[in-house]
């Protein structure tokens, strides 16, 4: 709590009070509204299934609790075979509150052909190709397959961009709804 | 009124342009507010009616909820006066005064109708007056409307740019001998749309704006607003009545209620059809009571004391807390004179407590309920003096301390900032911002000749200023800068200058400039947002009486605003936009039609259709100014004694 006096005023704030000025008589005891930040996500998960072997999985998430500003997000980093074919699927997308998880996946899938995963990997080995589509045959990008080469490190950029009405198949439209970089390293 | 005349469909700012000083900051075509002297929002006070605005006028997207069709006349007041309306009123006041009621009997009124070429804007404002046959009680009812499509820049249409306005007032009054009372009550209500293309998420997405000639997405010509829109309404009642005292003078008195319900309508995923993201409902009400006294010794002012309380609930995400302001003034102003010499002064002081009401950290729903409380209190004073030479000739001179309290969200903002792509954090510790301000002029008067030269020199402690972030907040959604309310000692000064010259009788050349300078003390830097230097000249032609068109007059205005070059690169996203020159003109005749004086006049803003963009517009980023605009006014009094009515 802060509290930021000059002298007169101090002397003056209870003579204020005590005036009961206009009105200040009725109890203003509204209660504050509840936390809503519109369309927060505060986690995303990927996960990497080996095409080969389907019991190969693995998980990265990307977790900001506190929303925006407050600590940095929380971002695991991925490991993947070299040479390898997987099949990449963003299998939660949460607006998490302290005391709530909300899953806005089905949200997204309702909403497809308003939205567009890009999947920007740099330095790695690795290429990453959207495989799904939305109802209007547009590229959606909740699945996608990554396919590894040769060992080596980089990252992988992961942009859900909200395409309101102007959804071409490209990143440029609209505006972003995350946009996250998990650090890469194939071995 | 013809100046006033010639604004009629534009907004309040856009109609203030034509005073020297003045200028405007802009979110797109149609969120326009004043600026004074650099300064606006929590610096500038609105008068409307009578009654000190109280919307949310701290967000510089948030525009005054005035209907300028009310005004009769725009004032702005600096000086000695200014004490009268409250101590926050650092850059200066702007008052906006409607017709006093006319007890003459009879009904009258007047229709005023602006049609525009650029949105296809229609305007229409409907007038109605007049007094019981005893002239005791005198009433006015007034509506107006305005409806906008997509503005127009050159080559292509802003998509969402559009807005609709309705809003009405009504007074009655009633008078005998020595009193006077008066009720009057106004509602404000307007959609506004907000270009589509200065939706962004990230500082990615704004840098690829930015880099784009043109939007993505381009409007066409249509009336219909989607998301991002705001819905504003602003209901005020006011009772007013004053009562001549024998031997003391004129006792005023005042009480006003308005309320103030802001709702902001984003672009997101959870778009339900009628679900605001963010609202906002400030509750105001004030008590005023001054005398005008009688002359005492050659002193003539007024004396008097203001109350206030208010109250801020929100709703949404957060940006502000829910608050409760209470405030108390006392002041004096008075005035001397002597021979060819003039001398004011006036005090002021102003007591505020305000307590808050927020969880501790905004953002999580377990944080505890904080109340944290401050109180400020502070004493304005302004002297001056002017002295009249020979010739017509005028010299003034003054000083005023002034200072402000830390406005709500100076103190508590949190959170990112749509369309700017900015994360703004206030902060708790900020104190009172302190002014000093010295001024001076020489203004002349005469037959041919007439004109004014002021200069102001504005010293400021701990001013509160949003610092552009330089360091990123990361986030899931990207990256966003960190923009903090920080206090610096700064120094605002500069020049406004105006001169017309009557070269013949049908014949009048004006020239005026205007200039600020801005800059920190502490580090010698220009500060950000400051107009940049603007020059003008205008012809005007006040042609002969032909067939039965009288009063007509004919005006081309060339205007050259300099680039805002003092802000480095640095201090901004992008440099700031190039210089740019325009030309408007204004043709306005009356015309008898069934023995009514009818007022005709065509406008044409930007007339060469020149694409600029304005460094003081927050979407100069996304998308140029509008293009050429032509404006068709009319006005058409009707009732009992019309030539009467028709000159406000």
């Amino acid at each position: 709590m802060t509290f930021a006096f000059s002298r007169p005023a101090s002397l003056l704030a209870p003579a204020l009070l005590a005036l009961g000025l206009l009105g200040s008589c009725s109890k203003d005891e509204t209660p504050l509204p509840a936390v809503r930040e519109n369309e927060l996500i505060t986690s995303m998960r990927l996960k990497f299934v080996n095409q080969a072997s389907t019991t190969d999985v693995r998980l990265a998430t990307c977790k900001d609790l506190d929303g925006q500003g407050g600590n940095p997000p929380v971002i695991d980093p991925i490991t993947l075979q070299a040479n390898t074919v997987y099949t990449l699927t963003v299998d939660a997308v949460l607006n998490e509150t302290s005391t709530t998880s909300e899953d806005v996946t089905p949200e997204i899938v309702r909403e497809a052909t308003n939205h567009l995963f890009v999947y920007k990997p740099t330095g790695a080995p690795l290429t990453v190709v959207v495989t799904d589509k939305d109802s209007q045959g547009l590229p959606f990008g909740l699945q996608a397959r990554a396919t590894t080469a040769g060992p080596g490190s980089g990252s992988l950029r992961v942009v859900l961009r909200h395409q309101v009405g102007t959804k071409d198949g490209t990143e440029t439209p609209g505006s972003t709804d995350f946009d996250t970089t998990f650090p890469v390293t194939i071995r | 009124m013809r100046e006033l005349a010639l604004t009629r469909g534009q907004t309040l700012a856009e109609a203030l342009q034509r005073v020297p000083g003045l200028r405007t900051i802009q979110t797109g075509p149609s969120i326009v507010k004043p600026v004074i002297h650099g300064m606006h929002s929590n610096r500038v006070l609105i008068y409307n009616a009578g009654v000190r605005q109280e919307g949310q006028q701290w967000g510089s997207e948030h525009a005054p909820e005035v209907d300028p069709f009310v005004a009769s006349r725009l004032t702005v007041v600096k000086g000695a006066a200014s004490v009268m309306y409250g101590s926050d009123a650092v850059g200066g006041v702007i008052l906006v005064e409607p017709e006093a009621l006319d007890y003459r009997p009879g009904l009258r009124g007047r229709v005023e109708s602006v049609l525009m070429s650029n949105n296809g804007l229609g305007a229409l404002s409907a007038t109605a007056e007049g007094a019981r046959p005893q002239g005791l009680l005198g009433y006015r009812v007034q509506l107006s409307t305005r409806q906008a499509a997509n503005a127009r820049v050159p080559g292509y249409y802003l998509k969402n740019t559009g807005f609709q306005e309705y809003n009405g007032s009504a007074t009655v009054g009633f008078t005998k001998n020595a009193f006077a009372a008066e009720l009057y009550a106004s509602t404000f209500n307007s959609r506004l749309g907000i270009f589509e293309g200065a939706h962004i998420g990230n500082t990615t997405d704004l840098l690829a704006a930015i880099e784009r000639p043109e939007p993505l997405v381009k409007g066409d010509f249509s009336y219909a607003i989607g998301r991002p829109y705001q819905l504003i309404g602003h209901h005020l009642v006011r009772a007013a009545a004053h009562y001549e005292l024998p031997r003391l003078g004129k006792l005023h008195l005042r009480y006003s209620y308005q309320r103030n319900n802001r709702e902001e309508y984003d672009l997101v995923r959870q778009a339900y059809e009628n679900e605001y993201q963010l609202r906002f409902n400030l509750t105001t009400q004030a008590l005023d009571t001054y005398l005008d006294h009688r002359p005492l010794g050659g002193l003539r002012g007024k004396v008097g004391v203001s109350a206030q309380h208010q109250q801020n609930y929100y709703d949404g995400r957060y940006l502000i807390p829910f608050f409760t302001n209470r405030s108390l003034g006392a002041f004096a102003t008075e005035r001397w004179s002597r021979g060819h010499l003039e001398l004011e002064a006036g005090a002021r002081y102003d007591a505020r407590h305000m307590q808050a009401r927020l969880r501790e950290v905004p953002t999580d729903q377990r944080s505890p309920e904080i109340r944290p409380q401050f109180s400020y209190g502070q004493l304005t004073g302004t002297v001056g003096a002017a002295y009249q030479l020979p010739a017509g000739w005028r010299l003034s001179a003054g000083a005023a301390r002034g200072w402000r309290p830390p406005a709500i969200n100076e103190l508590f903002s949190q959170g990112v900032h749509h369309g700017s792509a900015r994360f703004e954090q206030g902060d708790r510790s900020l104190r009172e911002e302190s002014t000093f301000n010295l001024y001076g002029g020489v203004t002349k008067k005469s037959e041919r000749l007439s004109g004014e030269l002021n200069v102001y020199h504005n010293r400021l402690n701990n001013y509160i200023y949003l610092r552009p972030g330089t360091e990123a907040v990361l986030t899931v959604r990207g990256a966003f800068l960190a923009y903090q309310y920080v206090q610096v000692d700064a120094a605002l000064y500069g020049t406004d200058a105006t001169a017309s010259y009557r070269v013949a009788d049908w014949l009048t050349a004006t020239a005026s400039y205007s200039a600020v300078r801005a800059y920190n003390r502490e580090t010698g830097r220009h500060l950000e947002l400051i107009p940049a230097d603007r020059t003008a000249a205008a012809l005007r032609l006040t042609l002969p009486t032909w067939r039965g068109l009288a009063d007509n007059a004919l005006s081309l205005r060339v205007e050259h605003t300099a680039r805002q070059w003092r802000v480095r690169d640095d201090q901004d996203f992008a440099p700031p936009p190039a210089a740019y020159t325009l030309c408007h003109l204004d043709a306005s005749t009356e015309a008898h039609l069934l023995g009514r004086p009818v007022a005709l006049s065509l406008s044409v803003y930007n007339l060469f259709n020149t694409t600029y963009r304005d460094y003081l517009n927050a979407f100069r980023y996304f998308a140029p100014e509008v293009g050429r605009n032509v404006a068709l006014r009319l006005t058409v009094p009707f009732g009992q004694s019309p030539a009467a009515s028709s000159t406000p």
